[in-house]
């Protein structure tokens, strides 16, 4: 019962299909297998379709002219093909029309789902005129009791291909064939002008590829701000040559082409341009992760480079150097291309050594795309070290202070913060202060009846330098014994 | 003891009961899935359109053959309705080839006027494929979900003319039992893409008519 009812609906399937479709010529590429690769290609689904359509009375061309012409044309995939080639399909191959299929869903297939469609050029005007596509599942078809349902997945792709070719049988031979738009008679492969940056009155040229359905045109001419050049045959078929002065001023160039035949002429507006700069931009860099003194970034483990052009243009290619200030070169790096955002510097040399302590300059230097350079440099200082801080004792009238203060007060603006104990000999607390501000003294206690006394310092400055000391002496002003100094002092490593 | 005319007008309520609530099933499933988001940026749509060209589909989906999928369907759908001249795939690929831009490239309008002289086209589809999955559907099966994003820009200065959006699984498409449940992502994607279609069609967009 069940197979004689698929064979009645095979039946008025095959009934239903027989169409004339007056003659029409169609050219089918083979199927694009996008299901599981965008390169994928199904011969075996293409070869059933085709002597499905030639069952429907279709007039299609042969399969190994339309692979020969794909070959030869460089057409690897169905979504490659464009008005051009479609129209190239017309007159090589004498098509009216040109059938794309893709299959969508064809993966899938053990899993019961099939999914096609189908896209049809007009050679005449290379436009798209008709599409159509059918998806279904296994569990899609399922039908009251079972009746006329498919098989399974490959049953279900043989429906499938019927329906579709009795569509196309039954749809293309209804087509209006006429041109929908006047497209050119032959295909801009490429335009090259080069270069694309240039500074005024320097050479620019022009290379062209051209692909044309008939002949090629016999004159082909190129406007610009800097005139009218005709282009010259190059040594290949279709290829075209031209060369010019640049402008002097600067500016966005756009390229036209003219073709001319002996009656027609043909624009193409704006197929390419050129820019013309004869300035440089202005090149400023920002330096992050230090602390600015007096316009000097300090920095004591590394710096963030973050480089701007005004206006933004594209860089050819760039330098980075890190000299001493009396000139002498550390770090050089060039490289082309454009310049990175963020350049990171850790205060090495080129051999990754860590440098000593003290000044440098940065020097960043870029060359636009038309050879234009400018260069920005800062100076900036590099210290791994905190400043060491003085502890002594003073006598003020009566009273016995402590004094802190550091050997080069211009470098306190880098905000010195120090926390100060103080003990007796026997180790008693006596007094704790902290602050921020140098030099500062502080008031001893009264009464206190020894010879020294007992200190620990804390110093941290602003790029997370420290310094520290403890229980270091701090002898009385009136003991008359030696005043401890920083030379003796040592850093708590 | 009931007597047979109150039999009779039970029968006839409970008749006119199952009516009713098979008729509130067929209103129910007959009736469309939920709407599609379009938003037409100005008040009305003053430009007219006729050719059009599609831009690849971003994908932000974990299927990368989606984008390709999807893209042939909905040109494929823009042929069917007749709405627009569409410029064939190829002639996309070739501009954008040819102008050295990338198929993930930010479209400015810098390049939607180049596109527009080169090609001829008044608008620009952009599409995005927000999300597409595997989910568990009502009818037991595993149902493909699709989320979009169209857009159409006006070609000469970019300016965004209209913005759809919709998620669809394929038991929106339900009628009754698994009858009308799309389970094939080409299905489901082409279901959607008439969706929009008719949306920007009762929305103003004429195209060539």
């Amino acid at each position: 019962m069940r197979t004689f009812l698929t064979f009645l609906f095979s039946a008025l399937v095959l009934y239903g299909s027989v169409t004339d479709c007056r003659g029409l010529t169609v050219a089918l590429l083979p199927f694009a297998d996008i299901s599981s690769d965008y390169n994928g290609v199904d011969l075996q689904a293409t070869g059933d379709f085709y002597k499905l359509l030639e069952d429907k009375g279709m007039t299609l061309v042969d399969d190994l002219e339309v692979r020969h012409f794909m070959a030869r044309n460089r057409l690897r995939r169905a979504g490659s093909l464009d008005s051009f080639a479609a129209r190239q399909i017309g007159s090589e191959l004498n098509a009216e029309l040109v059938l794309t299929v893709t299959l969508c869903e064809s993966g899938s297939l053990d899993k019961g789902r099939f999914g096609l469609l189908l896209t049809a050029f007009a050679t005449r005007s290379g436009e798209v005129v008709w599409s159509t596509q059918v998806s279904s599942s296994l569990f899609q078809e399922t039908s009251l009791l079972a009746i006329g349902a498919p098989r399974d997945g490959y049953d279900l792709r043989a429906r499938m291909m019927q329906v579709m070719a009795h569509r196309v049988a039954r749809d293309l031979s209804e087509l209006e064939l006429q041109a929908l738009s006047q497209r050119y008679p032959f295909k801009l492969v490429e335009i090259k002008v080069l270069p694309e940056y240039v500074r005024g009155v320097s050479p620019v040229s022009c290379v062209l590829k051209l692909e044309a359905l008939a002949g090629l045109p016999e004159k082909i001419e190129l406007q610009s701000a800097a005139g009218q050049v005709v282009l010259s045959p190059g040594k290949t078929l279709g290829e075209y040559y031209g060369k010019w002065p640049a402008p002097l001023e600067d500016g966005e160039y756009p390229v036209s082409l003219s073709f001319k035949d002996q009656d027609t002429s043909v624009k193409l507006e704006k197929v390419a341009q050129y820019t013309v700069m004869n300035k440089p931009p202005k090149l400023s860099f920002e330096l992050k992760q230090g602390h600015t003194l007096n316009g000097v970034a300090v920095f004591r483990e590394q710096l963030l480079i973050s480089s701007r052009l005004q206006p933004s243009r594209p860089v050819s290619r760039w330098q980075f150097m890190i000299k001493r200030l009396d000139g002498s070169v550390l770090v050089k790096d060039e490289q082309d291309g454009e310049l990175p955002r963020d350049l990171l510097w850790r205060g090495c040399n080129s051999k990754r050594q860590r440098l000593q302590d003290g000044d440098y300059s940065l020097t960043l230097t870029i060359w636009d795309a038309a050879n234009n350079s400018c260069e920005a440099v800062k100076k900036v200082s590099l210290r791994t070290e905190c400043q060491p801080v003085e502890v002594e004792t003073v006598k003020k009238g009566e009273k016995n202070l402590v004094r802190l203060s550091v050997p080069d007060i211009t470098l306190n603006s880098l905000g010195l913060t120090w926390k100060l104990h103080v003990y007796t000999p026997e180790g008693e607390p006596l007094m704790e202060h902290s602050g921020t501000a140098l030099p500062a003294e502080i008031e001893l206690p009264m009464g206190i009846d020894v010879d020294f006394l007992l200190y620990s310092i804390d110093v941290q400055d602003l790029i997370g330098n420290t310094f520290s000391l403890a229980d270091n002496r701090l002898y009385m002003p009136d003991s008359g014994l030696q005043v401890a100094g920083a030379e003796k002092w040592s850093e708590d490593f | 003891m009931i007597s047979p005319a109150q039999l009779i007008n039970f029968r006839s309520w409970f008749l006119r009961i199952f009516c009713m609530l098979l008729l509130m099933m067929f209103i129910w499933s007959c009736s469309p899935p939920r709407r599609t988001i379009t938003k037409v940026a100005g008040k009305t749509l003053e430009v007219k359109v006729c050719r059009v060209v599609l831009l690849p589909f971003v994908n932000e989906s974990r299927s990368p053959q989606l984008s390709t999928q999807a893209y042939r369907i909905f040109l494929s759908e823009i042929v069917q309705s007749k709405l627009f001249q569409i410029e064939p795939e190829g002639d996309l690929r070739h501009f954008l080839y040819r102008n050295r831009v990338r198929t993930d490239t930010i479209w400015n309008n810098q390049l939607y006027a180049l596109l527009a002289q080169q090609l001829g086209v008044d608008a620009v589809i952009v599409a995005y494929i927000r999300d597409s999955n595997l989910v568990a559907g009502a009818s037991g099966s595993r149902n493909a979900f699709v989320s979009l994003q169209v857009e159409l820009h006006e070609a000469h200065s970019g300016r965004l003319l209209l913005s759809s959006f919709l998620r669809r699984t394929g038991d929106d498409y339900a009628k009754v039992l698994h009858f009308g449940v799309v389970d094939t992502v080409s299905g489901l994607l082409q279901r959607m893409f008439l969706e929009i279609i008719s949306e920007w069609q009762e929305k103003g967009v004429s195209g060539c008519h």
